[in-house]
């Protein structure tokens, strides 16, 4: 330490071990956590115990009066709504959503172990939103006038208009059924992901393509690229180099949000191709009014909503610097 | 509605004319969507050999008519995403005039809840809360109005917070005009262009969710038709009968890329920015 | 040392720039001064090659150090002999790259290796006066991102310098200093320097030689001393004269009533008859050329 305050004085100055803005970050996201996950478990226990019989619901049809009875005592149906409630609270904590009827496990557990699948396919969707979206819109703002980027263009307006489901059958129709290139249901290899994975990336990529179109236009006309070829630079590298850059936050932004919506359509993907994920998982639970794993499933959801939405903050700040802290003038 | 652009104006045109059949096509033909003949299930359509005279479209499993099926099942879809989108709209608005006049506290609670609703995916807070009241028409209404409100608020909020600072609201208000008359005369006016554009994009969405959620069974009851349950009856017979699922599919694109082409001549029309309807 | 004779631009059959001639030896400084609408800004983005789409330069010679200035000598020069220092520095420097990375992009586009590019950037920009070469351009005050301009602009020391009105867009406190860094820049560099300025004043102390545009074509030409001195066209005359002074008298500022003409509408023979002072008759019908340094019959008279 002695030779480097030789060389820079100011070294010496105690610097805290984590920078103040990093435990203020990450303690505005432990609360947004917090007030998301309740928030929504909490409308849900409302709904549960203000509509009809909770315990009804618990058990499920074909639950004899002795169930019903035995659900009643142990939710404490009896007690004040407050104390259920602050029970309730309790279980959410220790993260005891209760067990999964049919197999009598928890049903947390149970959930988390096929999280997994849902994630693959949610992480597939978006690397192939941006890995091919991305170039797709660059090409189809550097062409506009011409016809492939009309084409491209075209192409993703009406791939937003495809519903994912109907997308899904005539995929599966067409290259499962009918040419056999593809598996059509299951989820055991990774030929198994490649429909589930185009179905649900469709609507997505079509929007990055036009987002980043849009934003490359926009770049174009300002100033700075025009700086870019006075430097010298050709064509390309104002686009890749500068105007692509420029246009990518926006982006990023649609991505985070988007987040919801792959999220609502992997349960239908899922549903569609059998695949084994949490949103069929969900799905099976409706249909065996096993609510447990219903409310393991939500939990999940919101945590992964709000880890995604932390992270896209964090990578926010990285592709546009202006986000934030500093500001000269 | 003169400076709307040309693929807008086909695409009004388009939902023009979806709706009229929607809505009178039961009527007139001669089949009934509900009713059964076994004998002629699974007739394809009229281009294709086996195809059964007086069903142009095909029939399904249980010999229903596609044709008029798909049309009453258009019927209920659309009837549901209008009416829907119209509730989430008014709901949206007055949220929203409240937050962005009366400002503070309520204001922060309003939208707190609709950045929480709106990040959230909808669909599995839908099928949780289905799971718990079970579903049915009237429930499937009041999910997809509580799918919606959020933009209108946000929108209908903003434009409320700035003219909340006008001169010329002040001015109204100074002259004995009373806040209602503020909002009545200045603020509606204003955010019905905004509002427009959001409707039109919303009744697209909404249909897709009722489409969504009638697919997976937990839509409108059956017997009735819409397009998400012809959609899930035709799963199963993708091998044999494909064209089942075919009918409402079309049905349900068509209707989301018409709306989305007249939403983006809307948008022109009444100048709203993209980032506005955020 | 850069000539420019009889440059035209044409948008579609709107004329911007009408036969614009003039010479800039090495290390001078040339004022092209003008309203919004001049065409002195076209003028000059045509010199360097970065018209936009759907105008073009109809005809002229521009030449550089003896040889021609073709476009495909400038895809080549432009960034090394070529140097552009732009209008609004908030607007021409990419929001996102880091002030350093910007000025080492000049060197990394004409072949020099990632690390002395960015030796050189840091360098350099220490030179203009900008120590923050790790900064964001909005983490930078206006007058700190025209330095960067700036250095852009001279990295690999240009034969012919453009600034496209560089103070225009600064606070006036600090259009002083960058003009002292660009003067400083200039001699340095030796290059040929051509100053747009919408401000005759500006251009007459710095300059060393001033040409004056109205609607496209030149109006006065001359040393800047002589031109402040004894301004010889109306134009130039009223431009001098509406700069309000201080210690000059009171009362209302001389206006020139009217306003520039648009470049498709553009008025017949002389194009400032219609607002000047001493309009003849054939100024309605006879564009006056460009005499002795002045286009005026009313000048050629005296």
């Amino acid at each position: 330490m002695a030779t480097a305050s030789l060389k820079r004085p100011d070294a010496s100055r105690a610097r805290p071990a984590v920078p103040t803005w990093l435990l203020w970050t990450v303690a505005v996201w432990a609360v947004r956590l917090a007030v998301t996950v309740l928030g929504i478990l909490t409308l849900l226990f409302a709904l549960l115990h203000l509509s009809g019989d909770p315990a009804a619901v618990m058990v499920g049809p074909g639950g004899s009066a002795e169930d019903l009875a035995k659900v009643h005592a142990q939710l404490g149906l009896d007690r004040p709504f407050l104390d259920q409630y602050l029970a309730f609270l309790g279980d959410v904590a220790r993260l005891d959503f209760g067990d999964a009827r049919g197999t009598g496990e928890a049903a947390l557990p149970a959930v988390l172990a096929k999280l997994p699948l849902t994630l693959q396919l949610v992480a597939a969707t978006l690397v192939v939103s941006v890995a091919v979206g991305l170039p797709l819109g660059v090409l189809a703002a550097a062409r506009r006038e011409g016809t492939l980027g009309r084409i491209i263009a075209g192409a993703a307006a009406l791939g937003q208009a495809i519903p994912n489901f109907v997308l899904g059958l005539v995929l599966l129709l067409v290259f499962a059924l009918w040419l056999g290139w593809l598996p059509s249901y299951g989820s055991t290899t990774p030929a198994h992901t490649v429909l589930p994975v185009i179905t649900l990336a469709l609507f997505t990529l079509a929007r990055v393509v036009l987002l980043t179109r849009a934003g490359v236009i926009e770049a174009l006309s300002q100033d700075f690229c025009r700086a870019v070829v006075a430097k010298g630079g050709g064509r390309s590298r104002v686009l890749w180099r500068h105007a692509l850059p420029n246009a990518f936050p926006p982006v990023l932004a649609f991505l985070v949000t988007d987040t919801g919506y792959l999220l609502s359509g992997t349960v239908l993907v899922e549903q569609l191709y059998a695949y084994d994920g949490i949103g069929r998982g969900l799905v099976i639970a409706i249909n065996e009014q096993d609510y447990p794993t219903v409310q393991a499933t939500v939990f999940t959801v919101a945590v992964i909503v709000v880890a995604v939405s932390a992270l896209g903050d964090v990578l926010g700040r990285v592709a546009d610097p202006r986000v934030g802290r500093e500001s000269a003038g | 509605m003169s400076r709307l652009s040309t693929p807008a104006r086909i695409a009004l045109a388009g939902l023009a004319l979806l709706a009229a059949a929607v809505a009178f096509g039961p009527l007139l033909l001669p089949a009934d969507p509900l009713k059964q003949n076994l004998a002629d299930g699974l007739a394809p359509p009229f281009w294709m050999d086996g195809a059964i005279p007086g069903h142009p479209l095909g029939t399904d499993q249980l010999g229903r008519d596609l044709l008029v099926r798909t049309l009453a099942g258009g019927r209920t879809s659309l009837l549901v995403g209008f009416v829907a989108a119209t509730l989430a709209c008014f709901l949206g608005i007055l949220a929203g005039l409240v937050a962005g006049y009366l400002g503070g506290i309520i204001d922060r609670l309003i939208m707190g809840v609709g950045d929480l609703w709106i990040a959230f995916p909808f669909l599995v807070l839908a099928i949780a809360a289905i799971t718990v009241v079970g579903s049915s028409t009237p429930v499937l209404i009041v999910l997809l109005t509580l799918a919606g409100w959020v933009t209108p608020a946000r929108v209908t909020r903003a434009l409320a917070r700035r003219l909340k600072g006008e001169d010329y609201v002040s001015a109204a208000v100074g002259f004995g005009g009373g806040h209602r008359y503020v909002i009545a005369r200045h603020l509606l006016p204003a955010v019905a262009g905004a509002n427009a554009v959001i409707w039109t994009f919303m009744v697209g969405a909404l249909v897709l969710i009722e489409g969504g959620l009638s697919f997976l069974g937990l839509g409108v009851r059956p017997p009735t038709p819409s397009w998400g349950t012809i959609l899930n009856d035709g799963r199963d017979l993708m091998e044999t009968a494909w064209w089942v699922p075919l009918w409402p599919g079309l049905a349900l694109t068509l209707t989301v890329l018409f709306v989305n082409l007249l939403g983006d001549g809307l948008r022109r029309v009444f100048d709203v920015k993209e980032s506005d309807r955020a | 040392m850069l000539e420019v004779q009889d440059l035209s631009v044409t948008a579609g059959k709107t004329v911007l720039v009408d036969g614009v001639s003039f010479a800039v030896a090495a290390g001078a400084m040339l004022g092209l001064v003008g309203e919004s609408g001049s065409g002195k800004t076209t003028a000059v983005l045509a010199l360097a090659g970065l018209l936009q789409e759907g105008v073009v330069r109809s005809a002229g010679e521009v030449s550089l150090d003896g040889s021609p200035l073709t476009d495909a000598r400038l895809a080549k020069v432009r960034g090394k002999d070529v140097g552009l220092v732009f209008q609004d520095p908030s607007a021409s420097l990419d929001p996102l790259m880091r002030a350093g990375a910007q000025v080492a992009e000049v060197y990394r586009v004409h072949g020099v290796g990632r690390g002395e590019a960015r030796r050189r950037a840091v360098a350099l920009l220490a030179k203009v006066g900008v120590a923050r070469h790790r900064a964001f351009p909005h983490q930078l005050s206006g007058g700190q991102r025209q330095r960067v301009g700036i250095a852009v602009a001279i990295a690999l020391g240009p034969r012919l310098l453009i600034a496209d009105e560089p103070t225009t867009a600064l606070d006036v406190t600090v259009q002083a200093q960058i003009m002292e860094l660009l003067l400083s820049a200039q001699k340095e560099t030796g290059a040929a320097t051509v100053m747009v300025s919408h401000d005759l004043d500006l251009v007459a102390r710095h300059a060393d030689d001033v040409a004056v545009m109205y609607a496209g074509r030149l109006v006065e030409t001359g040393p800047a001393a002589k031109i402040s001195a004894r301004p010889r066209h109306p134009y130039t005359r009223a431009l001098l004269e509406s700069r309000p002074r201080l210690g000059a008298a009171r009362g209302p500022l001389p206006v020139i009533p009217g306003q520039a003409p648009h470049p498709s509408a553009r008025p017949s023979g002389c194009a400032f008859h219609p607002r000047c002072p001493l309009a003849l008759a054939r100024c309605a019908t006879e564009t006056p050329q460009l005499v002795g340094g002045v286009a005026c019959w009313a000048a050629a008279d005296e």
